[in-house]
């Protein structure tokens, strides 16, 4: 079974109203930005408390040539052998039935393997999934599911998805 | 670049509990393994001929 459903002539996230697709980088969110991510503006998690806590690393999905408009945000702990995902949320106008932008949540799971081949972690990456989404996770990002709902992307599905989002 | 469809009408977020010390230890045991499993089918067989 494949693990991607991938529309090859597209970037990374895509307009669904349009159709048209956006390259998109990731940056780590500003202490002046921070200021603006919160439950007021739609955003679900507390932000502003995650980007507090010393060991986290959060980092913002903006299309390139508009940093300004957040599309997803990500929480980030480095282990000692793994890359962590606290949180993961895309913006109030990426989800449901009238999102905007698809591809979010695969942007930021690539952004995850490669801070995780960057700090020498081999790619793996952890994070804790919600009971429906575990086949999903399976099946479309090659994780393997561990006790608790931890899901983990080792190594080799890793490498195919920094491949597909950051190797053009 | 590529990009990846996601299913219709889920809202997407991951929430992790922070890990246990048991549970972290367990994963550090499976990624320990992995890393070595992942090593080993990387390692072309070499056969050595005689003449």
């Amino acid at each position: 079974m494949p693990y991607y459903e991938v529309d090859d002539s597209t970037n990374s996230i895509l307009n669904i109203i349009s159709g048209d697709s956006f390259c998109t980088e990731v940056s780590l969110v500003s202490n002046d930005e921070i200021k603006y991510i919160g439950k007021i503006f739609g955003w679900c998690f507390d932000w502003r408390s995650e980007s507090n806590l010393i060991d986290r690393e959060v980092y913002k999905l903006t299309i390139v040539g508009n940093q300004k408009i957040i599309q997803g945000l990500i929480s980030l702990s480095v282990k000692a052998d793994h890359v962590y995902i606290n949180f993961l949320e895309s913006a109030r106008f990426n989800f449901g039935k009238q999102k905007l932008y698809e591809g979010i949540t695969g942007n930021l799971l690539a952004f995850a393997c490669q801070l995780s081949f960057q700090r020498g972690k081999n790619g793996f990456v952890a994070f804790e999934a919600k009971y429906c989404m575990l086949e999903h996770y399976t099946n479309t990002y090659g994780a393997s599911e561990r006790e608790g709902h931890l899901m983990v992307l080792d190594t080799l599905a890793a490498e195919k998805l920094v491949e597909k989002y950051f190797k053009s | 670049m590529g990009f990846i469809r996601e299913p219709e009408g889920i809202y997407f977020t991951i929430r992790s509990k922070p890990l246990t010390p048991e549970v972290e230890k367990a994963l550090s045991q499976y990624i320990t393994q992995r890393n070595l499993e992942i090593k080993m089918n990387r390692i072309k067989p070499y056969f050595r001929t005689s003449k």
